[in-house]
């Protein structure tokens, strides 16, 4: 256990230091510290795997039961996610500036919550939750990646565009931003759509119905609709650049309710298994 | 004029009825649903007095099968329909003018002359056009020569995508509609070691949609209730082994527990719960009536709520109550008042009581298993259109349609060049990936200019 904590709080301080890099190297147009920023938040990958990893061997199972489980990954989902975005396009390292606070905040939270050990139940031990529970994160780190990119969209397009520019010239033109943000949106919207399936079918083979209004499953559908509509927005309406990101925005809190604030709202049978109730 | 297919089909529509539903599905999740007396129900009644009462009455504790609900997943599924049939024409329209290139479209790809790449070549137009061609077959797209031109264009997949997200989606409305009217849904409560027929009177709860004929009349048996099930170094705790059968054809049979239900003739047997049971049998006179009492804890309490029941003749009625004894072996607590004097027994296994002339006897003090019985064709189905539903969006955006036209027409010892590029969702980069590809199979081993 001890180990395990020393590792989070190595990956908190990476993080919190990441963060506070990015923030200054942005103010102050630093692309060496944005540089340093970067590598110091990847580098908190490390501590955070591995503190994933001790407690996943300790207790046999994966981060999903818990708070403090379930916020820590997805805290993990956003660095992988930045990660990812940063080394695939480097014009696009300055979305940290938006998403490594984020993580930060997560993993900082999750850090806070209690840490109590919950064993596999009957439920759980299902291949189902594997897939269920990867889809949850994939779906989670395609959309805070199209909330960061929607974001850097409209810092470069807003009144103040010049001084942003400046900021961010190295990103990809707005018209590749735009698209990328777009891209993630529909691959988020795919893998929260196998999510919400992969539970249909577990529910129905480990309670006997596939669907039952539960809090959590309506919140669930409530984000994939909240999400068909930014795609339909972009699709048949033509939003683009703008619009398409503030759409792209505004859905994500829905998605971040329900992945992580209806069981701390509502009374719902994940709660047993997401908050430890 | 109002063409009802234009407004069903409309997009703007689409977009305030997803938002309407979504709203709703949020308002309804802030309310406990279920029937107005269920425990929860009431709990939050008694939490938010200056709404409930609002709430009951429009009915809001059965927000998904309320009218306004049905009404509002009815007009999405119809304007679903709408939406697929109009992506379904587009698409065949397009398919069917996919490898056809009329002469005037030639002419306004000429016409846009600041779109003309100039490169010196000594290639013969049929090699230009040869290089061309493979270009575009390095981008996956299907070639077709027209003349001095060659048109590429994706499968006929890549326009399908969203005539099928759009069809299985509103194939899954009409199958969710009639599963829900055409499922049956119980619990039935089997002492370990007894059997039931899957007929109405052997449920305590049946929920059967109105166009359910009758229960399927199999045998279902509990043969024994395993103390605590280990699998895989997993605990499931008392699970019953559960057996079914038509007529004396054995069907299906194993533990029932999470993850793993009973499949069998149609029905899907899920293990809902155990207590204590109880067989007694009264004796009165000449006539032995045989009773099944569940010992039920109460949720979150833990507590045995006592089952109070009516035994003996018809002329001489006897009121008893149940509950399980303070014992250290199996034993249940029999209360009753004889000439208004209250009286009391406790039962082992085997043992007997005179009730006021009537016999009562605890023949078996056991456990029961509680049964979530199911019969729904739906299930299947719902799961394959809704990943037939997916696959169709990953299509329409992930690979979605794209094509393109290269004119070559020679000039001189030159070879003017028009690129034209479509993608279904307007990519930015794919006029640019194109013309790349063109012009370097072309420029391989010659100047451009």
């Amino acid at each position: 256990m001890t180990a395990e904590i020393i590792l989070m709080w190595l990956a908190v301080t990476s993080y919190a230091a990441g963060a506070v890099l990015y923030a200054i190297g942005f103010v102050f147009r630093k692309e060496r510290i944005t540089a340093v920023a970067m590598w110091l938040s990847l580098a908190g990958l490390l501590p955070h795997l591995a503190g994933i990893a001790v407690r996943w061997v300790r207790l046999g199972h994966g981060p999903y039961l818990g708070f403090y489980e379930v916020v820590s990954s997805y805290a993990l989902m956003t660095v992988i996610v930045f990660g990812l975005v940063a080394l695939r396009f480097k014009g696009l390292r300055s979305v940290g500036v938006i998403l490594m606070p984020l993580a930060f905040l997560a993993l900082g939270g999750a850090m806070l919550a209690p840490k109590s050990d919950l064993g596999i139940t009957g439920t759980l031990s299902s291949w189902w939750l594997a897939i269920h529970v990867a889809f949850a994160k994939l779906s989670y780190g395609s959309f805070i990646a199209a909330l960061g990119l929607g974001v850097v969209f409209l810092l470069r397009s807003s009144a103040k565009a010049q001084r942003w520019n400046e900021r961010l010239t190295r990103l990809p033109e707005q018209e590749k931003v735009d698209d990328l943000a777009f891209k993630f949106v529909a691959v988020g919207f795919i893998f929260l759509g196998i999510m919400i399936a992969a539970g249909a079918i577990w529910a129905n083979e480990a309670w006997g119905r596939y669907w039952s209004w539960d809090p959590i499953e309506t919140w669930s559908l409530i984000s994939w609709l909240v999400y068909a509509i930014v795609l339909h927005l972009r699709l048949t309406m033509g939003w683009r650049g703008r619009r398409f990101a503030w759409a792209a925005i505004a859905a994500f809190p829905v998605m971040a309710f329900a992945a992580v604030g209806v069981v701390i709202v509502y009374n719902s049978i994940h709660g047993a298994y997401l908050i430890g109730y | 004029m109002w063409n009802p297919l234009r407004v069903l089909a409309s997009r703007r529509v689409a977009v305030w009825l997803l938002v309407a539903f979504v709203v709703y599905a949020a308002v309804a999740s802030a309310i406990p649903q279920g029937a107005l007396d269920s425990e929860e129900v009431v709990a939050w009644a008694a939490a938010h007095p200056v709404i409930a009462p609002f709430v009951g009455a429009i009915g809001l504790h059965a927000a998904f099968v309320h009218p306004v609900f049905i009404v509002l997943a009815a007009w999405l599924a119809l304007a679903t329909c709408a939406c697929a049939l109009e992506r379904t024409r587009w698409a065949l329209r397009q398919r069917v003018r996919a490898d056809a290139v009329s002469g005037a479209a030639l002419d306004r790809l000429r016409e846009k002359r600041a779109a003309a790449i100039e490169l010196t070549t000594a290639l013969s137009l049929e090699e230009a056009q040869d290089r061309a061609e493979n270009a575009l077959r390095s981008l996956r797209l299907k070639t077709v020569t027209h003349g001095p031109a060659v048109s590429g264009r994706t499968g006929t997949m890549s326009l399908l995508g969203s005539p099928l997200f759009h069809w299985s989606l509103a194939a899954l409305f009409v199958v969710v509609s009639i599963g829900q009217l055409t499922r049956s849904e119980g619990l039935m409560g089997i002492v370990a070691g007894e059997s039931k027929a899957d007929i109405p009177a052997s449920y305590g709860i049946l929920d059967k949609g109105p166009l359910h004929g009758d229960l399927s009349g199999l045998i279902i048996t509990v043969t024994r209730m395993e103390r605590d099930l280990v699998v895989n170094g997993v605990s499931f705790g008392p699970t019953p082994y559960v057996e079914v059968r038509d007529g004396e054809r054995l069907l299906d049979g194993h533990y029932v527990r999470a993850n793993a239900p009973l499949r069998a003739g149609g029905l899907l047997i899920h293990m809902a719960g155990y207590d204590r049971a109880a067989l007694l049998s009264v004796t009165d006179g000449e006539s032995t009536e045989s009773l099944e009492i569940f010992l039920d804890a109460e949720k979150g309490t833990g507590v045995t709520q006592p089952v109070r029941m009516s035994v003996g003749s018809a002329d001489a009625r006897k009121e008893l109550v149940v509950t399980p004894a303070e014992s250290s072996d199996p034993a249940i607590e029999i209360d009753w008042k004889s000439a208004g004097t209250p009286k009391s027994a406790v039962l082992r296994a085997g043992e007997s009581v005179d009730v006021d002339g009537a016999r009562v006897t605890a023949d078996r003090l056991t456990t029961y298993a509680r049964l979530s019985v199911v019969d729904d064709w739906s299930v299947w189905p719902i799961y394959v259109l809704f990943g037939l539903a997916l696959l169709g969006i990953g299509v329409a955006v992930l690979v979605p349609a794209r094509s393109a036209l290269v004119l070559i027409d020679r000039r001189g010892v030159t070879l003017d060049v028009f690129i034209q590029a479509r993608h279904m969702r307007s990519d930015p980069d794919w006029p640019a990936t194109v013309r790349r590809s063109v012009i370097s199979a072309l420029e391989q081993g010659v100047e451009s200019s």
